[in-house]
């Protein structure tokens, strides 16, 4: 196991310099001259000439892009020009509201949807199946904005039970309760497509499971349905709603950016929507790498479960 | 795989086809019967009937937007702003008092372009590099799916909207980045239907009897490729709607005052507690054609899978 | 439906039961309904007696409701089929009206399984220990060792070896008649009365297929078990029961000691069914097939189902089902060769 894990991150390992590769020269693609983007119009051409030469880019592309990798794997994003501090610490400040928020939609998301997706399989057909999966489609279909905001109206606006916004300082004067009360609705909307699509899938496995032979002869064997369902079934289910969900981790970081915009959540998405529109570079090519490095790393967690829980590999003879 | 209705010689796709006309053992059918039996499969699919239907609706209204545009969506009428919907305004007024429906049928013009003209061109693309790679195989193969890969490693919105804020807002920049980040997702489906039908007998046969590559690729792998690179694209033309109006809705999409509908939603945002439909309205016109989008999916797979045609 | 009361099994003979039968099937009737105005005749008036310490056969080719029959008197039919019809008497208890708990009960403790394809049929996430346990503590409320040492000792009662660590196995780690063995024991671990066995040799090796039945002939010897088996293989069926029911298109067709059917088939599906086992007499002859398709469930033609089939079929054939006909005590048939003979 220790042998496969080690394999996985090697293998991990080009993925990985390939993402920074693009981050690094998608940002080459910016029209124009970046030095000259970034200092705006009114700037001297000597002000511009001595910024290029600051940031390195009057060297040839490659020494560039080595240098600045060299930088990063020394945990040296370089300088938010707009807040005027290193990169590294303005994102780390960021990284644990955006893991706040994450990890709490996880909570929601993996659990309803795992549990929607059984109790549809269970009752294929019935009316609470169809229900139940007419509702997934709808709003596996939402985008993280139109969920985000359509909960502001109903529940901040109509039925005012929960603030808009106003999460500035996570760990400030409010307290637990504070954050929770705030926390609700962002995770909410961050939880409600991930968690339909995990629910159709999972609905998907499970029925297949199902439908296996081993689980008829349980069933003639006298063991209950709901041991069937919820151990014989949902054991051998497991595999693919792990990889599901772990795709949904992926799927989640992408709204969870939105979801910050929209609830002024102080996380990476909301740092990056602000970078973006600023044009601040280093942010930008920070922000991306984090988040992708965070959804390869789900990715190698969800295939090494997968291997511990396959009999098959466990223990072969 | 224990199935009871399998172990009595039924298949459970028959069940939800009823059986009200016999099959005729037809060897060869004619392109319009065939054609005519695609229409009653897809006609029967009461979904992506549906669906068809309202992406008409919505395409001929963007089409004749001039036409049939209740107001200019540009003209700001202050005496009605955040007017309800009603009778003077079917869909109400926004914040500058302009009239949505007339924004949403203008905008449609956007949205429905970044959504549908990207997916065109990355398919296109995705051909051309799925069949290479998947025909021909070898390093070339390799080198094309490590590439592939690491843009797997990317959350798709995330680097929808990294590639959108290098190359700044805007139609065209927004087109350039949807299709650039459907490219991997597309090729890698051509290249499994191109792998698995190369393996096939008859292109095996086509080999043996001396055909060039080029036709092999042309006249027995192409046409095994194009149903499932449709079906998909029909998937991603929703999923498509839903980033670019993200984008939209990011600040990243076409600058003001052309009406998009992201960024419709987007604007409403901020007068969400004095006029909640404002934001509202086109949200649900989005989340109608993506699900729209979904249906004609599903009912193209049905309608092209052999098996639906007898 | 009077003649095959009259059951004369050697078992049943011999151990001189009288009374009602442990397991009675009358007109049992299980239909699929597939479409707006499609029914699926899967059982269509099935009459079956299993008696104590007997072995009864079920015979005819796939799709012909053999397998239904089974699973209906396990109830357990999935939609959309369901039993329509008929009575299931089982140690003088009606089965069809029971609930489902009471027939979850039931299931694996006063009659048990053996399945057709081993291969699948054991759950690949669970070690053999934890799935008998399971069926052990469903059932009987014993401690953890007690069942332990049920486990391990109905395992080596089916011929496995070393038994303490193949508790400690997964599915895949075991050959498919090992499996087999395993499910058998998993079967015989609550002491059933009868044991239903669907096609227990189809998916094995030919000499593992003959290991199995002496398994299970012995374990029927030993335990004085009554076993309703089926198969298409008729040579199986001669092997291990005493009586035998040839069942055509959800209906049983002939039914008698295993002697006199195999012996004397009356009705002419048997005749077809019988020559088409190579034998050492049609050595180097072609085998005769049956010609043509079972017929569709759902289309049954409204006279006798083989008619299309028959090489003897007569015009009476056509019109209306045959009825039962005894032709020897024991031995009846439905073909319309023997009505009105007595």
């Amino acid at each position: 196991m220790t042998l496969y894990i080690l394999r996985r991150i090697a293998a991990a390992i080009p993925v990985l310099i390939g993402v920074s590769l693009i981050v690094f020269i998608s940002l080459q693609l910016i029209p124009g001259d970046i030095a000259r983007a970034l200092l705006g119009p009114m700037a001297s051409q000597d002000t511009v000439q001595r910024y290029r030469e600051s940031l390195g880019l009057n060297q040839p592309v490659p020494i560039q892009y080595l240098t600045w990798l060299w930088h990063v794997l020394h945990g040296d994003l370089g300088r938010s020009f707009t807040e005027n501090i290193p990169t590294t610490a303005l994102l780390a400040a960021k990284l644990q509201n955006t893991l706040i928020l994450v990890t709490a939609s996880l909570l929601l998301a993996i659990p309803l949807g795992v549990l929607a997706g059984i109790v549809a399989a269970t009752h294929k057909f019935s009316w609470s199946d169809r229900l139940g999966m007419g509702t997934t489609l709808v709003l596996g279909n939402m985008p993280t904005f139109v969920v985000g905001l359509g909960l502001i109206a109903l529940f901040a606006v109509q039925i005012p039970l929960f603030p808009p916004l106003g999460m500035y300082d996570i760990l400030g004067s409010g307290g637990i309760a504070d954050l929770l009360r705030h926390l609700i609705l962002p995770a909410v909307t961050t939880a409600i497509p991930p968690a339909a699509i995990i629910a159709k899938m999972v609905r998907g496995s499970m029925l297949e499971v199902l439908g296996q032979d081993y689980v008829r002869a349980a069933r003639a064997n006298g063991i209950s349905m709901r041991t069937v369902n919820y151990r014989y079934a949902l054991r051998n289910a497991m595999p693919p709603i792990i990889t599901i969900s772990g795709l949904q981790v992926g799927f989640l970081l992408g709204g969870a950016v939105f979801t910050e915009y929209i609830f002024a959540w102080p996380g990476i998405g909301l740092q990056l929507q602000k970078a973006i529109l600023a044009r601040d570079i280093s942010v930008v090519q920070g922000a991306v790498l984090i988040i992708a490095a965070w959804f390869m790393l789900v990715n190698l967690v969800v295939d090494v479960i997968n291997r511990m829980l396959d009999p098959r590999l466990r223990s072969p003879r | 795989m224990h199935d009871q209705l399998a172990q009595i010689g039924i298949q459970e796709r028959e069940l939800s086809i009823s059986h009200e006309e016999p099959e005729h053992e037809e060897p060869e059918p004619s392109r319009a019967s065939r054609l005519a039996t695609r229409w009653r499969v897809l006609a029967r699919d009461r979904a992506a009937l549906a669906g068809l239907i309202l992406l008409a609706v919505i395409a001929l209204a963007a089409i004749l937007a001039p036409l049939v545009s209740p107001y200019d969506p540009n003209a700001q009428t202050s005496a009605v702003r955040f007017a309800r919907p009603g009778a003077g305004h079917l869909l109400g007024a926004d914040e500058a008092g302009r009239d949505i429906l007339s924004r949403l049928i203008w905008g449609g013009r956007v949205s429905l372009f970044t959504g549908v003209a990207p997916t065109l061109a990355a398919a296109v693309i995705s051909l051309l590099l799925g069949l290479i790679a998947g025909y021909f195989g070898g390093v070339l193969d390799q080198i094309t799916m490590r590439t592939l890969d690491i843009f797997f490693a990317f959350p798709i919105v995330l680097l929808a909207i990294l590639f959108a804020g290098v190359l700044g807002a805007g139609l065209r920049n927004e087109v350039i980045v949807i299709t650039v980040i459907l490219i991997p997702y597309m090729t890698r489906v051509v290249r499994t239907a191109t792998m698995s039908s190369r393996e096939q007998e008859y292109v095996e046969a086509a080999r043996a009897a001396g055909a060039a590559d080029w036709q092999i690729v042309l006249h027995e792998v192409l046409p095994n490729v194009v149903s499932p690179l449709l079906v998909y694209a029909a998937v991603l033309c929703g999923l498509m709607i839903l980033v670019a109006a993200g984008l939209s809705f990011f600040g990243l999409g076409p600058p003001p005052p052309s009406a998009d509908w992201g960024q419709m939603v987007n604007t409403g945002k901020s007068v969400l507690f004095e006029a909640p439909h404002v934001a509202m309205i086109p949200s649900i016109l989005i989340v109608a054609v993506a699900l729209a989008f979904n249906f004609l999916g599903d009912g193209l797979r049905d309608l092209l899978d052999p098996h639906t045609l007898r | 439906m009077s003649g095959s009361e009259a059951a004369v099994g050697r078992a049943a003979a011999s151990n001189g039961s009288s009374g009602e039968p442990l397991l009675s099937v009358r007109g049992l009737k299980t239909y699929f309904e597939v479409g707006a105005k499609r029914v699926l005749k899967a059982v269509d008036g099935v009459d079956l007696d299993v008696h104590r310490g007997e072995v009864v056969g079920i015979v005819g080719e796939s799709g012909c409701g053999k397998s239904m029959t089974c699973w209906s008197i396990l109830r357990m039919i999935d939609r959309p089929g369901r039993i329509v019809g008929g009575s299931i008497r089982f140690e003088e208890e009606e089965l069809v009206t029971k609930s489902e708990t009471e027939m979850a009960r039931l299931r694996g403790s006063r009659i048990a399984m053996v399945f057709q394809n081993p291969m699948t049929s054991l759950n690949p996430a669970f070690t053999v220990r934890r799935q008998m346990l399971d069926m052990i503590a469903t059932h009987d409320r014993v401690s953890e060792r007690e069942a332990t040492d049920r486990a391990i000792e109905l395992l080596a009662s089916v011929g496995l070896p070393d038994v303490k660590r193949l508790l400690n196995d997964y599915a895949h780690q075991l050959s498919g008649g090992m499996r087999q063995r395993v499910l058998i024991a998993m079967a015989l671990s609550c002491n059933p009365s009868l044991l239903i066995a669907d096609e227990p040799t189809t998916a094995l090796d030919v000499t593992v297929q003959s290991q199995i039945l002496e398994l299970l002939e012995q374990i029927q010897q030993q335990r004085g078990l009554s076993i309703l088996i089926v198969s298409h293989d008729i040579g199986v069926i001669a092997w291990l029961c005493h009586k035998v029911a040839v069942m055509y298109a959800g209906r049983v067709v002939e039914a008698g000691p295993v002697t006199a059917v195999t012996q004397s088939p009356a009705h002419p599906y048997t005749q077809a069914l019988l020559a088409s086992i190579p034998t050492p007499d049609t050595r180097g002859r072609p085998l005769s097939a049956i010609e043509g398709q079972p017929p569709d469930l759902s289309r049954l033609p409204k006279g006798c189902a083989f008619a299309p089939r028959c090489p003897v079929a007569t015009e009476r054939s056509w019109k209306a089902p045959p009825d039962l006909t005894v032709v020897a005590p024991g031995h009846t048939v439905r073909c319309v060769l023997y009505e009105g003979t007595p």
